[in-house]
């Protein structure tokens, strides 16, 4: 195609500014698109779908089998069902803590000399059970 | 007149338009370094820590149990959790003697495959005692120091208490203590379930 007609000078600073603002709205999409943050909600990012359990259960961090201390109480926490009674029992020692609502407990439980054999049971509504056992050896003098 | 104009617009383009058009381009992967340089400081930092807490659980440990074998060198200690290895070495602190089925605590370090070296022996005396444990149930009848539990299993139980223990019937409670030789649960310890 051949303009034969000639551009007034008006027409021509029109089009160009016409140019130059589309260019501009485009290359700013274009950044938006980019740039704009991710739906974290997207199911890529998302993790799998768990449910917690609701049968009983019991782990312990604290205090680590086989544990050779050389102080004289030691801190037993761990994690149960929420708002469950847990039941820490020594050779020398019980008491009964309550779980916090996210199912974390910790107290702390003064040791003998020697060996320290240490139980922590939780029980469930009909009295059904799920213990875990620590034997932690306390020493007076280190060696 | 019209040159003039045409060459501001070409400098505006160069000026702005393709600066901002290289930086589309430019701004993320910069990003992405600095979001590298941070997730590996992250990394060498949890390494650290993982490698300390692995130490830490590799030290100061105890392998309580009754020895099942024995050589000049090493013993096998039946635990609680199965047959662990100790070894023995000139600086370690032993008994004169020590023989099979004497029950011990070796006390030392382990390594990765779980083989400790002692640094001491004890020799410990072997337990008689009744085994200690649990109980939970519903209290179904109370006369004096003595009373009866139902249990989990719906058996009655009965439990001796002591004289300070404040219990009401239908009270579900957790108990520990031993049972024994007449079948009675001596309670040392009662809590009632609120």
């Amino acid at each position: 195609m051949k303009l034969t007609r000639k551009l007034s000078s008006k027409a021509f600073y029109l089009s160009q500014s016409l140019i130059l603002i589309f260019g501009l709205i485009f290359l700013s999409g274009l950044y938006y698109i980019l740039n704009s943050p991710q739906n974290n909600s997207s199911y890529t990012t998302r993790g799998p779908v768990t449910i917690l359990p609701k049968s009983l259960r019991i782990d312990l961090d604290l205090p680590e089998e086989n544990l050779l201390t050389f102080q004289p109480s030691v801190i037993v926490s761990g994690n149960t069902l929420p708002f469950t009674q847990v039941l820490i029992t020594t050779d020398s020692q019980d008491l009964v803590i309550e779980s916090k609502k996210d199912g974390s407990f910790s107290t702390v439980i003064k040791l003998d000399k020697g060996v320290n054999n240490l139980t922590a049971v939780v029980f469930g509504q009909n009295g059904e059970s799920k213990s875990i056992e620590r034997t932690v050896y306390y020493s007076k003098e280190k060696i | 007149m019209i040159k003039l104009i045409n060459i501001i617009i070409i400098i505006i383009i160069i000026n702005f338009i393709i600066p901002y058009a290289l930086a589309v381009d430019a701004s993320p992967s910069s990003e992405i370094k600095s979001k590298l340089e941070e997730l590996k400081k992250g990394i060498a930092s949890k390494a650290a820590k993982l490698k300390r807490e692995v130490a830490q659980k590799l030290t100061n440990k105890s392998y309580v149990g009754t020895v099942e074998n024995k050589t000049n060198n090493s013993l096998t200690v039946i635990t609680k959790n199965g047959a662990k290895i100790v070894t023995i070495n000139q600086d370690t602190v032993s008994p004169k003697t020590l023989n099979l089925k004497n029950y011990v605590a070796a006390l030392g370090d382990i390594d990765d495959t779980g083989v400790l070296t002692a640094k001491k022996i004890i020799l410990l005396p072997t337990t008689n005692s009744q085994l200690k444990t649990y109980l939970w149930g519903q209290i179904i009848s109370i006369s004096d120091k003595l009373i009866t539990l139902k249990d989990k299993d719906v058996k009655n139980v009965a439990v001796s208490l002591n004289s300070q223990s404040q219990v009401k019937l239908n009270d579900f409670v957790i108990l520990t203590g031993t049972k024994n030789g007449n079948d009675i649960f001596e309670a040392g310890f009662i809590f009632v379930i609120p």
